[in-house]
């Protein structure tokens, strides 16, 4: 049925009082048709178009006559992005601050996006680090971890988690490759891990002392991913029982939390990668003990059915209680269209 | 007249009301109930109608249909598309892999199954969008179409089967579940196949055939696209909306595909057995370029002129697309120049249209969806206080606007 349609049934059957009937008529006619989400999405896919294009011609103009112009060139935007974003920007406080417009969340976001590449064309030209490339990606971070706390921009929040993690990445490496010429080797799996809980530990901190409590959300999900991603690795990787300790630890912790935030999204993602692991765990033992044969087969397809119906029912009655149960709001903010997220 | 299976059937289908009576399988009243509470949940959260009322609707109009939030449905989907794997696995090692009749069968078997469980659980168990009646479903007319498929292969005497006849077959099948069920993937699905069985029975023509594909399948989106416009009105039609939405979705998008550069190309270089050479191109070359980039400014255009969100995003899209297209085969700019100002030409428009329709014109504005922003407003929690509470004063439009809550709160989705 359609809103209008509704609306006079009610009033017909004497459910809403005529009041009501004409709110909601003076509602629905005087509804406009907003394109904000439609131009916000525009002005974010410039916004990536142009930076990366800034990127490659850069990168293309490397050691030529004109790179010195190109290079002033874009270190003038990003700093005319800044000034323009210090200058306009609500003072600062440790709740939520009301952006003064859509437009400055994508000047923000243009000038750390062509900060990246002034830094790392700097360092590549003039070694401004010495040996340590990973410094570009860390002093990126720490600046975008500022900008995401002085301006509250939960996209440049999630630009300077990835960015943190890929500093981690870059200066492991490095590392790895010395010593076992392996790039999936257990480094990156503990230091993954190790950045993860430093996350969760920073997230919890922070709003201990209601410093952003509404940045918790991005905190807790990138964290939660990659524990879990890493965690994962781990269990594949190493028999002993710390990591399957870990994992399932981590499992319930996450399950706990979604109860408590009554965020099903949580819940969803914990019982995925749980049944991933589980389900490896299982399936592992049952090739072990049966060498491959028909028997396992048929045992590991009578585990994923039977499983799988208990977890059917699990979500069930987890919706219908999550549904239900009042519990505290989400302190957080769920990536509006506002605030783009980053891969 | 007779019904095969009237269990099938609603048992007051009159004949005024003829198909849609017989085949869909909800409840009707709660289907209207449900979405008079949905309504009504809007309306209570943005102040447009009392918290007694609210309750009053809520003891009025109850529904049996409880829909998941999507996560769970997410969730349901995925674990029960692993149950029906699995048991199809079982069913084949306990059976073996003998012959190819036999996997037919087998398939046939465990479709008919599937969909048996999956009639099941809407009717006794009064699920409504939940995921395992939609991975029961899915797989249902996945095993029975391989099944079919299996089939007609054994049947066939040495010659080749065409898939006209199998695209016969499996339309109505499909359509069949997509009635029943009302469901939009499948309807979408039926579309397409539709669409395709379209354009091989175009191609029995030979090289007129040809020569008239993209006109006459242009002719069918438009046909189909205005006819659906028209069912929207249709009263019969209400429990379908998502459907023809994707129907309305799905002709304007084969409207504009049969006429792009690249499609067109690609199409005749394959079809005609030719190579285009450099400095040749298509026949009608200038006619296929121009309808790549003006039928997306003519969705656009339309989008805005009759507040058509769906045409409006599809000419955004189709524009890109159509760029995309007709770049694939010139070269005109090196990639970052290109990068650069298409990242500019965006920047700007947007950059524009934010300024220009701050102050609503012609009914558009730049600004977020108020309803939407007072909606979200007040989240789950402040929402059942609110109900605890009691009646609260009318909030009336102004106040709640400005959108300085953003987004957020708590959705039973997430």
């Amino acid at each position: 049925m359609k809103s209008k349609e509704i609306a006079s049934k009610l009033l017909a059957d004497n459910a809403i009082s005529k009041e009501s009937y004409e709110r909601i008529e003076v509602g629905r006619l005087s509804a406009l048709f907003s394109l904000n989400f439609e131009l916000k999405t525009l002005l974010y896919c410039g916004v990536l178009l142009l930076s990366s294009g800034i990127g490659v011609l850069v990168y293309k103009n490397i050691d030529t006559i004109g790179h010195m112009a190109i290079i002033l060139f874009i270190a003038a935007v990003s700093a005319a992005c800044f000034v323009y974003c210090m200058r306009k920007a609500n003072s600062y406080s440790n709740n939520k601050v009301v952006s003064p417009g859509i437009l400055f969340d994508y000047i923000l976001l243009f000038g750390c996006l062509t900060f990246v590449s002034f830094l790392g064309y700097l360092q590549y030209e003039y070694s401004v680090f010495g040996n340590h490339n990973d410094w570009v990606a860390l002093t990126s971070a720490l600046l975008f971890f500022a900008c995401a706390y002085y301006f509250d921009h939960l996209g440049v929040l999630s630009l300077a988690i990835t960015t943190l993690a890929t500093y981690v990445g870059i200066a492991i490496t490095p590392i790895e490759l010395l010593r076992s010429n392996d790039f999936n080797g257990d480094a990156i799996i503990y230091s993954g891990l190790l950045l993860g809980f430093a996350l969760i530990g920073l997230s919890w901190a922070l709003n201990k002392r209601s410093i952003k409590k509404h940045f918790t959300y991005t905190y807790i999900n990138f964290a939660s991913h990659m524990l879990f991603v890493f965690c994962l690795a781990g269990l594949f990787r190493f028999s002993g029982a710390l990591f399957p300790l870990i994992f399932f630890g981590l499992v319930g912790v996450v399950i706990w939390q979604a109860f408590s935030e009554r965020s099903f999204y949580f819940l969803l993602i914990a019982i995925l990668y749980g049944y991933i692991g589980v389900s490896y765990l299982v399936i592992n033992f049952l090739f072990m003990s049966n060498h491959g044969g028909d028997a396992g087969l048929s045992l590991a397809f009578l585990y994923f059915i039977s499983s799988s119906i208990g977890i059917i029912f699990y979500l069930i009655s987890c919706s219908k209680k999550i549904r239900l149960t009042p519990g505290p709001p989400l302190p957080v903010e769920r990536g509006d269209a506002n605030t783009p997220n980053h891969e | 007249m007779l019904i095969p299976f009237p269990s099938l059937f609603n048992r007051e289908g009159c004949r005024g009301e003829y198909t849609q009576r017989i085949m869909l399988i909800y409840n009707k009243q709660w289907l209207d109930n449900l979405s008079i509470r949905k309504a009504a949940e809007a309306w209570v959260k943005c102040g447009r109608i009392s918290v007694d009322e609210y309750n009053a609707i809520e003891a009025k109009y109850p529904s049996g249909y409880k829909p998941h939030g999507i996560g769970a449905r997410i969730g349901l989907f995925i674990f029960g598309v692993i149950i029906v794997s699995s048991a199809s696995g079982l069913l084949f090692l306990f059976t073996g892999f003998a012959r190819e009749a036999g996997i037919g069968i087998q398939n046939l078997l465990l479709g008919i199954a599937c969909y048996i469980i999956a009639e099941h659980y809407v009717r006794n168990k009064n699920q409504y969008r939940s995921g395992v009646v939609d991975a029961l479903l899915y797989s249902a007319i996945t095993a029975i179409g391989v099944a079919i498929f299996i089939m007609l292969d054994r049947l066939r005497d040495g010659d080749y089967i065409k898939p006209e006849f199998y695209l016969m077959l499996l339309i109505p099948l499909i359509g069949f579940a997509a009635i029943r069920f009302a469901d939009a993937f499948l309807t979408l699905v039926v579309y397409g196949l539709t669409i395709w069985l379209n354009a091989l029975l175009v191609l029995e023509f030979g090289s007129v055939g040809q020569m008239i594909l993209p006109f006459e399948c242009m002719a069918l989106s438009v046909l189909i696209y205005f006819w659906v416009k028209k069912q929207k009105e249709n009263k019969t039609l209400e429990y379908y909306a998502r459907c023809l939405w994707m129907i309305e979705m799905a002709s304007a998008l084969t409207f504009y595909l049969a006429g792009n550069y690249m499609v067109v190309r690609m199409l005749s270089e394959a079809l005609l057995n030719m190579e285009v050479q450099s400095g040749e191109d298509i026949h009608l070359a200038f006619f296929f370029y121009l309808y790549t980039i003006a039928v997306p400014i003519a969705y656009i255009y339309a989008g805005l002129k009759n507040k058509n969100r769906l045409l409006l995003r599809l000419g955004v899209l189709l524009i890109a697309a159509g760029i995309l297209s007709i770049k694939y085969y010139h070269h005109v700019l090196p990639p970052e120049t290109a990068l650069i100002l298409a990242g500019v030409a965006l920047v700007a428009i947007a950059w524009f249209s934010i300024k220009y329709f701050k102050v609503p014109r012609n009914g558009i504005t730049s600004e977020p969806d108020e309803s939407l922003t007072r909606m979200d407003a007040i989240s789950n929690i402040a929402f059942s206080e609110l109900l605890q509470q009691g009646p609260t004063p009318p909030v009336n439009d102004v106040d709640f606007g400005g959108g300085s809550f953003g987004g957020g709160g708590a959705s039973s989705g997430f």
